[in-house]
């Protein structure tokens, strides 16, 4: 008995050894990434050394960051971490993400009752400051979660009271009813963006209100590659991969899209940008201050000022057949005080659209 | 520097461990020394002057005291070294404290020193006060060794949040006497990777279930007591794990560290409770405070006088604020109520029932506890009785409650003796000797790995009992 007890031992310590410094081995001689893709996020390079970082403790918790974000398979450690929450510890949710009904979510809880009228407050402030005598709409994009809440036991915020705020502050704005307009599956399974040839019944209430008839539009529908989206890493779910499909038309083959933040030209479905942190780059390129959709061959005499956030980057291309040019704002990356210096405010339509995710942490409006 | 982090699992522990068993026997207490001191500098690294003052001080002072032992300037050495202690322990904890309480009473503006606390001087502070008194009272003999007696001081394993070790408790090691075995080694690993699990994998995660309630929006009585209860589980878990851990580094080095928690959350009264929570704090309590005021040897007025110097203390030296005087005091108040009382009818009742009584008080302590200072104790015990206008249940109590229930259920068997019981059944059961040597390094490996991935994904790891 004693003897086994040894055995044991020795061979508990023999593996506890082995398993410590094969962790320290590889960390030490194998080369991290710079960029976590999975995660969508540049990773934390060893720390500077210096005195004041060192006597100030800021070396050592940055050392503490890398240390976790160059540690060897830190992607399949991190997918294990979700699944021993999960498995073992019974988690509903990771940060509140979660998986229901054969799609990947993240509660929106609570309403922040504070940043939902600060954003009414900085809508109504730009529109009262450049948007006098204009057709002014809003509309708002439900999250994932507002379809998922109610048959599942997941917190969500009290839509009810969301939009009420809002209807209560902007009611000099026209309001477009969003929210009878798609249910879950016109979202992306692992994704929170909705999916651009899903947006028939969107594209047919903006009509309605903004007075041009989507259906007379048909559009060609085109895949461009098969992906996980960014809800992916964080739920434990076997879900097969989302199609990035993408449609086109006459009038948006021949539109371009004019970047002001990079000054670059391109086409509205840019094949060149950089897919592999994040897929819906590939609608108009990715997240910009301010960009100009133009068609030079258009004849609507129409043009389209749309704030909004990622959403508005897929559907703004299914706009092109109703106006000839739409500029697209994105107040997370441009001060609204500064727009009178790149974009005249005449006659267009002007379309606010955001997501609930967005006007529930409006503080990022600037 | 925390033992839950990577920096100190696959850095730090592996190379201090690796150059004190090559370098010979002499050496080791200054590899020992080195490495705490560094572990120390990597935390707080202006106050490792602090801790050198303190640890040149109670050296100084404890060849005073022992050289004049039987006359008066004994006495004043001893003197001496205790108002340094506790003027440290004044300056750095308990001015502000003190301050804002004249300032509060009298309406005065002193201004406040703002001081942050150094880690670990409870700690440190405790054993060399008890070195100092046990030189004075003859029970050991000074260390004239500066490097050993700081090496006692700072050592790493227990220097920031206990055991609070005597000195004569690792006295004969730190001469050198150090017997490290196959067997020792393996129960230090074993030992620290329990406590490592128990701060990892459960406190955390306690931990941030006391988060989500503090942000909760639809607060409800439920929640209030889920909270009284999660934080119960979480702060025995991050306070016991990190005893474990330091325990198990203790045997990895060759030292024999005293145990520090007996399964509290499953005695049978307070007073039961308190002889298995923060062992030996309470006994230091006991043999430099209670007994010196003449403990129970006196009578009823002055023994009652005497259990509550000793709990105002207690709740003192946890905070300083007046909700950790009021937790000591309200310890205090029901330990002379169990002795007088309540003891008697609780032998009475079934075991269940005692169980209940305590985990009820004692989640009930632990919010004065982690109340925002007085005025958040009030208003958590509102809601924990009903008083705040909130209903029983809210979804949000219900959702959370689902979410934490796996971590909840784990938590409350492991803080009982049930999985060391099934684990001895267990393996006395199995048929195998192949399998039985097996087993027990495949599970340590399999909690290892756990608690890696857990730490390569964390967010919230700090040790309560770092502040103190």
């Amino acid at each position: 008995m004693k003897n086994h007890k040894k055995k044991a031992n020795f061979i508990l310590i023999l593996l506890i050894t082995m398993f410590i410094f094969l962790g320290t081995g590889l960390q030490i001689f194998t080369e991290a990434p710079s960029i976590s893709y999975q995660e969508r996020r540049t990773l934390e390079p060893f720390p500077k050394f210096t005195i004041k970082s060192l006597l100030s403790t800021e070396f050592m918790k940055d050392l503490e960051v890398h240390l976790a974000d160059s540690f060897p398979f830190r992607d399949f450690l991190q997918r294990m971490n979700i699944r021993f929450s999960s498995g073992l510890f019974l988690k509903k949710d990771f940060d509140g993400y979660y998986s229901a009904e054969g799609h990947l979510s993240k509660m929106l809880y609570p309403l922040e009752k504070d940043q939902v009228l600060l954003g009414a407050e900085k809508i109504s402030e730009i529109q009262k400051r450049y948007l006098t005598d204009m057709d002014v709409y809003y509309g708002v994009i439900p999250d994932k979660n507002y379809f998922l809440a109610e048959n599942t036991p997941y917190l969500s915020m009290n839509y009810q009271a969301f939009q009420y705020i809002l209807d209560s502050r902007l009611s000099e704005l026209v309001k477009i009813d969003l929210f009878s307009a798609l249910e879950l599956e016109d979202y992306y399974r692992t994704d929170p963006h909705w999916k651009q040839e899903s947006l028939e019944d969107v594209l047919k209430i903006l009509g309605e209100k903004m007075d041009f008839k989507a259906s007379e539009v048909k559009f060609n529908t085109h895949t461009k590659m098969e992906f996980y989206g960014s809800y992916h890493p964080h739920v434990s779910a076997d879900l097969s991969m989302d199609s990035l499909n993408y449609l086109t038309s006459d009038a948006i083959v021949h539109s371009h899209v004019h970047t002001l933040d990079s000054g670059k030209t391109g086409e509205v479905y840019d094949s060149e940008a950089d897919l592999t942190m994040d897929p819906y780059n590939f609608f108009l390129g990715g997240p910009a201050a301010i960009q100009i959709i133009e068609n030079p061959m258009g004849n609507t005499e129409k043009e389209l000022i749309l704030f909004r956030d990622s959403f508005g980057s897929s559907l703004a291309p299914l706009l092109m057949n109703h106006y000839d040019r739409i500029t697209l704002i994105d107040l997370r990356y441009v001060p609204f005080e500064q727009l009178e210096n790149h974009i005249s405010f005449d006659d267009q339509d002007v379309l606010f659209l955001y997501s609930t995710e967005i006007l529930n942490r409006s503080a990022m409006l600037r | 520097m925390v033992f839950s982090s990577l920096a100190f699992l696959y850095y730090f522990l592996p190379l201090t461990v690796i150059l004190y068993y090559f370098v010979p026997g002499k050496a080791k207490n200054m590899v020992l020394l080195t490495a705490s001191l560094l572990f120390y500098f990597y935390g707080e690294p202006v106050y490792t002057i602090l801790l050198l003052f303190s640890a040149l001080s109670d050296y100084l002072h404890g060849r005073f005291i022992e050289r004049h032992r039987g006359d008066l300037r004994a006495k004043y050495g001893l003197f001496s070294s205790l108002l340094i202690n506790i003027g440290l322990l004044g300056c750095f904890k308990y001015a502000d404290f003190i301050i804002k309480s004249i300032n509060g009473i009298l309406g005065t503006d002193i201004v406040l020193l703002g001081l942050s606390l150094p880690l670990g001087i409870s700690f440190f502070t405790f054993q060399t006060m008890s070195y100092s008194i046990d030189i004075y009272r003859g029970k050991i003999s000074a260390q004239k060794n500066f490097f050993t007696f700081f090496t006692y001081v700072s050592m790493f394993p227990q220097l920031i949040a206990g055991p609070i070790v005597r000195y004569q408790e690792v006295a004969d090691s730190l001469r050198g006497n150090r017997k490290i075995t196959i067997d020792h080694l393996a129960y230090g690993i074993k030992r620290f990777i329990i406590g490592l699990s128990k701060k990892v994998l459960i406190a955390n995660q306690l931990g941030e279930f006391v988060l989500v309630f503090r942000e909760a929006t639809s607060p409800s009585i439920l929640f209030y007591w889920s909270y009284a209860f999660a934080f119960t589980l979480h702060i025995y878990f991050d306070f016991s794990g990190y005893s474990d851990m330091a325990i198990g580094l203790g045997k990895i080095f060759g030292f024999s560290f005293p145990e520090n928690f007996q399964y509290p959350l499953s005695a049978s009264s307070i007073t039961d409770f308190w002889r298995r929570w923060h062992q030996t704090l309470t006994r230091w309590f006991r043999d430099y405070v209670y007994i010196p005021l003449g403990g129970n040897r006196v009578d009823t007025l002055r023994w009652a006088r005497n259990i509550l110097s000793v709990w105002f203390l207690t709740g003192l030296w946890h905070g300083a604020a007046w909700n950790f005087v009021l937790w000591g005091m309200y310890f205090g108040l029901l330990l002379i109520l169990e002795k007088h009382v309540l003891l008697r009818s609780l032998s009475r009742i079934p075991v269940l029932f005692q169980h209940i009584y305590v985990i009820l008080l004692v989640s009930f302590s632990f919010v004065i506890f982690n109340g925002d200072g007085l005025s958040g104790f009030f208003q958590d015990a509102r809601g924990l009785l009903g008083f705040e206008g909130i209903p029983f249940y809210t979804p949000e109590t219900g959702y959370q409650l689902l979410n934490y229930a796996g971590i909840f259920l784990v938590a409350a068997i492991a803080a009982t003796p049930i999985i060391k019981q099934a684990k001895s059944r267990l393996y006395e059961a199995l048929p195998l000797k192949s399998v039985k040597f097996l087993l027990e390094p495949s599970a340590y490996l399999f909690l290892l790995f756990t608690i890696t991935v857990y730490l390569v994904n964390q967010s919230y790891n700090p040790f309560i009992y770092f502040r103190f």
